[in-house]
């Protein structure tokens, strides 16, 4: 009868702990009984015995020759005690110094957030560093002139540009005083000069505050003519409004066109000289290979 | 009761022996360390010899494991000195099995003597014996040996441990280096693979294989 079938692979295992003496009593006694309900697993117990019993009667193998070792035997053995774990060792420490060190550099250059630079990009349209000839280019491409934006002084460093009227804003909270032409133009060309009714700024309408001056503040365009302009903003001191800032742009001043192109980033030095890195893959080639060597020679 | 106890002694002498030995070698006594040897190298050879299915190759795993076991012996650190023993062995036949697979040693001779090609080489054929042949030797060590070879290594190496050698799981577990659940499905698999294998045999020999006498259980003691 083939109970090949019939038997699960964990009923095969209780067998053997069966067989084998290493059933609890308890696990030992519910096997006994489910042995006298089943003759699968009863024929299979047989057979199993069986083979137990033909295993252990196997002859013992006599030795060929005394395993003992002579003393160069021992004295050869001695010597390679520890070769071949201090290279193996070695090996690996130096190739896990290498993965931590290429591992820290390319999380420090992916996930390290942007240098903050003290002196922000819109300074460096000040007064140095670009030639002319950029200028040039770029009028060339653009098939028109080039308007520059000098922030020169005016309005202080930072802020939003555009209308900003506001505090320390980027156009120096006038309309074109800081828009200054590469050639002189016409201030009619300069939309941003043209002298903008008060009405149509949108900024004054909601002014309800009796206390808000009214046409003080003046403001002057390229070609030196002065507008007046409301108040914009609630809050402003009154002293400070009304000041005429009046910045004409110095001629003897190089304006400059920088693109993001010629912003060049700081080359950032590697954390480990590459000398280092060079001599620890070195090693780690040379060690490995001494392993090897010695591993397969054995 | 007496001769229990005098056995019981003699056990406890023995491992005193031992424990003593295994201290002396430890501090570089060759003599203490070759005693060692000679006390468990039939073991080693045996299983090695189970596992490895061949004379030689046995002979070497066990050389192997003896210099081997010279290198480590600092690293011991008690309990069964024989089980230790067997995990070295056991490891070295693996390395054993591993070079054989790396460097097949079977004469490739495709050419006569004159140069002319061997139609049907002698390389090519089919050497392993098969039911009739190993039970023509009448030897049932053969069939089971054919059988135990036709195991994988993993099931070989458990079967051998704990049926040939009679190790119990813990130890076995130990020297192979899994848990005893590996241990017990492995044994169950390897028994159930040479039951299997064992039934063309069984065929032709039932009486002898199935229902071995009481001689044979004794011999087996």
């Amino acid at each position: 009868m083939n109970w090949h079938a019939e038997i699960s692979e964990k009923d095969m295992t209780l067998l053997c702990d069966y067989l084998d003496d290493a059933l609890s009593i308890k696990d030992r006694a519910k096997f006994e009984k489910r042995l006298q309900q089943s003759p699968e697993l009863k024929l299979a117990l047989e057979d199993m015995t069986a083979l137990k019993r033909s295993m252990r009667s196997l002859p013992c193998k006599p030795v060929p020759h005394q395993f003992t070792l002579t003393r160069s035997e021992a004295e050869k053995a001695r010597r390679g005690r520890f070769l071949l774990p201090t290279f193996g060792w070695a090996s690996v420490v130096s190739m896990m110094l290498l993965a931590v060190i290429f591992g820290s550099e390319f999380i420090f250059s992916s996930f390290s957030a942007p240098q903050i630079v003290d002196e922000p990009i819109a300074m460096t349209l000040q007064n140095d560093a670009a030639p002319e000839s950029a200028l040039r280019q770029a009028e060339d491409e653009a098939g028109q002139p080039v308007y520059l934006l000098n922030w020169v002084s005016v309005g202080g460093k930072g802020g939003g540009g555009g209308v900003a009227y506001g505090i320390g804003g980027g156009m120096a909270g006038t309309y074109a005083e800081d828009i200054a032409m590469s050639e002189p133009v016409p201030s009619e060309d300069i939309a941003m000069t043209e002298p903008i009714p008060s009405e149509e700024n949108v900024m004054i309408e909601p002014m309800e505050s009796e206390e808000i001056v009214e046409s003080t503040e003046v403001a002057s365009t390229l070609a030196g003519e002065k507008i007046t302009v409301e108040p914009l903003i609630f809050g402003l001191r009154e002293d400070q409004l009304g000041q005429v800032i009046d910045v004409q742009p110095d001629e003897n001043e190089v304006l400059t066109v920088v693109t993001a192109q010629d912003i060049v980033e700081p080359e950032k030095e590697p954390l480990i000289a590459t000398n280092i890195k060079w001599i620890l893959a070195g090693l780690a080639a040379a060690f490995s290979l001494v392993w090897l060597l010695l591993k397969f020679r054995r | 009761m007496k001769c229990c106890l005098v056995g019981l002694s003699l056990a406890q002498k023995a491992i005193m022996e031992e424990t003593e030995l295994i201290t002396r070698a430890v501090d570089g006594d060759l003599d203490a360390f070759n005693q060692l040897v000679l006390q468990h190298q039939q073991m080693a050879y045996n299983v090695a010899y189970r596992i490895m299915a061949d004379e030689n190759a046995a002979a070497d795993a066990t050389q192997e494991a003896v210099i081997s076991m010279y290198r480590k012996l600092d690293t011991y650190r008690g309990g069964s000195f024989k089980s230790w023993f067997l995990r070295i062995v056991t490891n070295a036949c693996y390395d054993e099995l591993r070079r054989q697979r790396r460097r097949p040693t079977i004469p490739i001779e495709p050419e006569t003597n004159e140069g002319e090609l061997i139609e049907s080489p002698e390389w090519l054929e089919d050497k392993s014996a098969g039911p009739e042949e190993v039970l023509g030797a009448s030897e049932i060590e053969n069939a089971i040996q054919h059988c135990l070879t036709g195991l994988e290594q993993k099931f070989r190496v458990v079967i051998t441990l704990v049926d040939v050698s009679g190790e119990d799981y813990e130890t076995v577990a130990r020297i192979i280096g899994t848990p005893i659940g590996t241990v017990k499905s492995r044994l169950a698999r390897a028994r159930m693979k040479m039951q299997q294998c064992l039934q063309g045999f069984r065929e032709l020999l039932p009486d002898q294989f199935r229902h071995i006498t009481e001689e044979n259980d004794e011999l087996a003691r």
